[in-house]
């Protein structure tokens, strides 16, 4: 039976399962008595905590937005009790939801709050990361590690590089060491060469499902990816089993594009957003559904995207890494063009040679300073048109940016990215939250409105309601 | 000495400054910018302020940003700036970041510079990646000048520079005493003229206000308190509090006494000398990170300053003091140091602040009658 | 054709009859809080009695505006408000480029093609929304009628002002300039800046705009001081139909009647 308006077959995804078991899997083992558990993020290159006998370290985004989604009024009250002992409103919701619990001593199920015994922040641009954990420390005195999300302007500068390299090579040395000598726990060097060998299978895996996004009709909706894509980043599960898990989600994506099986079958107009959604309100995916409006997802949940560029001939390939000697800042030309040289480096070398620890830890942390996995994060102040060609290579028709009072990067730079997009013709809607674990600002009925607004304003209509 | 106005006119300065001298002007946002270099290479660096303007420009660039972020952008498209040759940012915020971008993408002029301080200032490799990064600066400063950076340049920067700061120093000294003869609103009105006026000139001025501080008689004294937090760009709490009878002595803001906290140590290698400074500052909440420092020098500055209260004072959408809260409500409450918390916006809604203001100064009265049984009587 | 649009404002419920492209009854009240579809009936009532006629007679009702859920019932079809601003620009200024409609609650700034489309659409942050309730509020503080505040002097340069980044902290202001016993009218001519550079950001927040002819519709149109103020803020030339206020209501009826460009895009037909 087909639906008003539909154009393309549709069918429910497989992988869909798997990817809620793993992340289930994540959760219990929080609760092993036997593990060492550390508040933070390892690495998006590669898992290192694996390489230590019974650590693990957890992030508090994807737990702080889960409760928020899931239970509204106790994240208020965590977020609560995390303000009034003095935690700002503008800060990351996932941290206030999180770190309420901490305060308050139980988490959201009733059972007692697992101590955290060490903080490796994952170093990033974003304030929120850089003192991320700190209250977990200020709390009660465990060791916190931070190291430097080294940051420049202008062209690649092999001594300035160098230089940040060592710095942030040197941090994430002291972290693997001090644990190895305050938890007693040996770090496995064999075992993270292991690791180092699956995450560079992983990594093309993962490309070739984001370059297989940009097919009309989309495979996948964000909605989807959203169950996915936080697999392996900042929730760490077994490489191994990581493996396997993406090389299914790619062979069910492959199959769809060649079968022009949709994610939404009446996509008629392709949408992208930008940063975390109000994962406590994703409904509005399906809302736009009832325009035909399928979201293809942002620079956040294809974090992989600037692999790909349009080439001078207008054809879409594989981004070149050649290093460009050029000034990043757009220029505008006489004929209203913007010259924009840019400036790209590997996220890591996949031809490096690791014998050493050392070799290791710089594996870890990039073949260039600037040039980390966090391209969502740092586009935005290297490309600032990259937005501009994401919209380009996916396609779409318009784009819903919202704007977060809270966690700064979200934020940051927001506004211009849209007077971007809208110079490039892509129509682009804001709308006004909190942050994705904070629902304090989200007018639910005021952000349906819009959506109707903006829709209706572009000249579509709802195929059903 | 007029503070005020000098602070005040800091744009007429700037411009006439470049008149006079046919100098470059560099503009920059955060006290981690190291300034010798600038004034090295002959520039007058001057720090970006913010100050009330009616402003509907900023809301195109900037979404949920703290006051004085957006006020830099209002004033930016709004001319105000317009004499600057330049801006340097440190990343002291990614709020300024964003002002600074805004700058940088839509003036294609405006000569910019992006120096990387690390948030992790207390690893043995900051020093080693902060020359780096002053040797990078020099070198721009330098083309955009089209002047040598010497060692002699650099050692007099150093010199006119490490003399400002042992004044600041000084004069702060006296703010320690009771019946301290300096109002933190006059205090806070010159440390904000010191960052936008060529220091050898600020020198001289600072010598005599010395001179005169010294002279001048003891006011009686008063309720003393700390302030902490966001940034400021003026006097405007201080002088309500001093409306109130009592004063602030003291403060640890990023554009208060850290400004001039400690100074350069001079050595062969000079780069590393300046960056051994501002990395050996008084941490910012942003770069307080892992085993804090900050939470120490809070107290102990209000230790040595006797403060009988503190307020912190944090501007709206402020990341990083909210953050940094939790740290210091916690340090207070331990140490039973009464402090009061409020947010500030654009505008300080003048009978609401008085309001608070005065009940958390009446708290702090009868205390201090009991505890200087030895001194002067206060007069309430 | 007979058609009826009306527009649910948060402030006012506004009614328009339109007659082949004439308008023969309209009606207005205030929106009557939880009571809102009893409040448009009567006004619904009042605007068919001008116009002479009986519910019957009138083919089409379609309606627009913040509280247009509310009135689901009496509704052939509810549109949003960016089009029925449009439509009536449309058709009260031909050639219009820009559309600033600013209402009680919501300031909206359009852009249109020469064939009348909408080219990019802003709306207010919620810290500039209730932009026209802040004057009304203050209004009433001041104990001037809507007629006085209408009236008041612009602000002197150097004269009384309250916080233009918020609204509830420029309340605060003006609450402390009562106490210090500034004349009302001064207070007032503070309070109608902010309000002024509120609306203004969302105009400024245009990437593209096109002010050849610019088109000032919504309730706010009625306070002649604050328009004065926006004009010579903005330094622009608004065009005011005699219509300004009614402005969505009649877009509404108009698209009723199917009059003008179309606004919306057939929807593809299905395929296997």
């Amino acid at each position: 039976m087909l639906q008003k308006g539909q154009l393309w077959e549709t069918k429910p995804l497989e992988y869909y399962a798997k990817a809620k078991e793993l992340r289930a899997k994540w959760e219990k083992n929080a609760e092993n008595k036997e593990i060492v558990l550390g508040q933070g993020n390892t690495s998006f290159v590669v898992d290192w905590q694996q390489a230590f006998p019974a650590i693990m370290v957890m992030e508090d985004n994807p737990r702080g937005s889960t409760i928020a989604a899931k239970n509204l009024p106790e994240a208020r009250r965590f977020r609560l009790a995390s303000e009034s002992r003095g935690w700002g409103r503008e800060i990351c919701g996932y941290h206030g939801v999180l770190w309420g619990q901490q305060f308050i001593g139980y988490q959201v199920d009733g059972s007692p709050f697992p101590e955290r015994k060490f903080v490796v922040p994952i170093p990033a641009t974003c304030e929120c990361h850089t003192k991320r954990g700190e209250q977990c420390k200020d709390f009660s005195p465990v060791p916190r590690w931070s190291g430097d999300q080294c940051v420049y302007l202008g062209p690649y500068d092999q001594e300035r590089d160098k230089a940040m390299l060592d710095h942030r090579a040197w941090c994430s040395w002291k972290i693997i060491n001090d644990i190895e000598r305050i938890f007693g726990q040996q770090f496995n060097d064999e075992k993270m060469k292991e690791l180092i060998k699956i995450s560079r299978a992983v990594k093309p895996i993962r490309e070739e499902i984001f370059k297989l996004m940009t097919h009309i009709p989309a495979p996948l909706s964000v909605k989807e990816l959203y169950s996915t894509y936080v697999l392996g980043g900042l929730v760490k599960i077994e490489m191994n089993e990581l493996l396997d898990f993406w090389r299914s989600v790619r062979d069910e994506v492959k199959w769809r594009t060649e079968n022009n099986i949709a994610a939404v079958g009446t996509e008629r107009y392709r949408w992208m957003e930008a940063h975390p959604p109000a994962y406590y309100f994703l409904k509005y995916y399906r809302y736009m559904e009832k325009y035909g409006a399928v979201c293809i997802g942002s620079q956040y949940t294809n974090y992989t995207f600037a692999q790909l560029e349009r080439k001078p001939d207008g054809s879409i390939g594989d981004r070149d890494y050649t290093f460009v000697d050029e000034y990043m800042t757009p220029i505008p030309q006489p004929d209203g063009s913007i010259h924009e040289k840019v400036l790209y480096h590997p996220t890591f070398s996949p031809e490096m040679r690791i014998d050493t620890r050392e070799d290791e830890i710089r594996y870890l942390d990039g073949a260039s300073a600037r040039g980390s996995v966090q391209h969502f994060k740092q586009d935005e102040i290297y490309r600032p048109y990259a937005l501009n060609e994401f919209a380009d290579i996916y396609k779409v028709n318009g784009a819903i940016m919202p704007l977060h009072r809270s966690g700064v990067n979200c934020t940051l730079t927001r506004k211009e990215q849209a007077m971007r997009l809208r110079k490039a013709g892509v129509s682009v809607m804001h709308y006004e939250l909190n942050q994705g674990g904070d629902n304090t600002d989200l007018d639910e009925k005021r952000m349906l409105e819009q959506l109707d607004q903006w829709m209706e304003s572009q000249g579509l209509r709802k195929l059903e309601d | 000495m007029n503070f005020k106005q000098l602070a005040e006119n800091r744009h007429e300065y700037a411009k006439a400054w470049k008149a006079r001298t046919g100098g470059q002007v560099l503009g920059y946002y955060d006290p981690y910018f190291p300034e010798e270099l600038a004034y090295a290479a002959g520039m007058l660096p001057v720090r970006i302020l913010a100050r009330h303007e009616p402003d509907d420009v900023s809301t195109k660039w900037i979404y949920a940003s703290c006051y004085p972020v957006r006020d830099y952008v209002n004033q930016f498209f709004n001319g105000r700036y317009g004499y600057l040759d330049g801006i340097v940012d440190t990343g002291g915020c990614e709020w300024v970041y964003n002002a600074f971008e805004v700058a940088m993408n839509t003036t294609p002029s405006l000569k910019t510079h992006y120096i990387f301080i690390p948030r992790y200032p207390n690893a043995p490799t900051s020093p080693g990646l902060v020359v780096s990064e002053l040797k990078t600066m020099k070198k721009v400063f330098e083309e955009w000048t089209g002047r040598e950076i010497t060692d002699e340049s650099l050692d007099h920067a150093i010199e006119v520079y490490n003399k400002n700061r042992l004044l600041l120093m000084r004069i702060s000294e006296l703010r320690r005493a009771y019946e301290t003869p300096l109002f933190g609103s006059e205090a806070m009105q010159m440390l904000l003229a010191d960052q936008v006026m060529d220091k050898a000139e600020m020198n001289a001025i600072l010598e005599s206000f010395l001179a005169e501080l010294q002279e001048r008689p003891p006011r009686e004294d008063r309720v003393r308190l700390m302030i902490i937090g966001s940034e400021t760009w003026d006097a405007e709490l201080e002088e309500l509090v001093e409306s109130l009878g009592a004063n602030v002595v003291i403060d640890e803001l990023d554009n208060g006494t850290s400004y001039f906290w400690n100074t350069i140590y001079e050595q062969k290698d000079r780069l590393l000398a300046i960056a051994l400074r501002y990395l050996g500052r008084p941490h910012s909440a942003l770069r307080d990170n892992n085993w804090r420092r900050r939470s120490q020098h809070v107290f102990e500055l209000a230790e040595d300053y006797m403060a009988d209260g503190v307020l912190i004072v944090k501007q709206i959408y402020c990341v990083i003091h909210g953050t940094d809260n939790y740290a210091m409500w916690k340090l207070l409450r331990e140490r039973n140091i009464p402090y009061h918390f409020f947010e500030r916006d654009t505008s300080l809604p003048e009978d609401e602040t008085r309001q608070r203001l005065e009940s958390f100064i009446n708290m702090l009265k009868p205390g201090l009658v009991r505890l200087r049984g030895w001194h002067e009587p206060l007069v309430i | 054709m007979t058609t009826v649009g009306i527009d649910m404002g948060v402030e006012n419920i506004k009614i328009v009859v339109l007659r082949d492209e004439k308008i023969i009854g309209r009606g207005k009240a205030r929106s009557g809080g939880a009571k809102r579809l009893a409040a448009a009936k009567a006004v619904y009532e009042s605007a068919l009695k001008e116009a002479g006629l009986r519910e019957d007679q009138v083919e089409k009702v379609f309606v627009t505006g913040k509280g247009k859920f509310d009135v689901e019932s009496m509704a052939g079809d509810i549109i949003t408000e960016p089009v029925t601003a449009a439509k009536a620009a449309e058709f009260l200024s031909p050639g219009a480029t820009c559309v600033f409609n600013i209402g009680a609650d919501e300031t909206m700034a359009l852009t249109l093609n020469k064939d009348a489309r909408i080219t990019e659409m802003v709306i207010n942050e919620k810290c500039a929304a209730g932009v026209g309730n802040f004057i009304r509020n203050m209004a009433r503080r001041l104990e001037l009628t809507q007629e006085e505040m209408g009236a008041v002097p612009p602000k002197a340069k150097d004269g009384p002002a309250v916080s233009d980044g918020c609204i509830v902290f420029g309340e605060l202001d003006a609450l402390n300039l009562m106490n210090k016993d500034v004349p009302p009218e001064e207070i007032a001519s503070a309070v109608l800046f902010t309000a002024v550079i509120r609306a203004s950001t969302v105009i400024k927040d245009l990437t593209e705009p096109n002010f050849e002819k610019v088109t000032l519709l919504g309730g706010l149109t009625q306070n002649k001081a604050f328009v004065t103020a926006l004009k010579s803020w903005l330094d622009l030339e608004f065009v005011i139909p005699d219509e300004a206020e009614y402005a969505p209501a009649l877009g509404a009826a108009l698209l009723a009647a199917g009059w003008g460009v179309k606004p919306y895009i057939e929807p593809a037909s299905a395929v296997s």
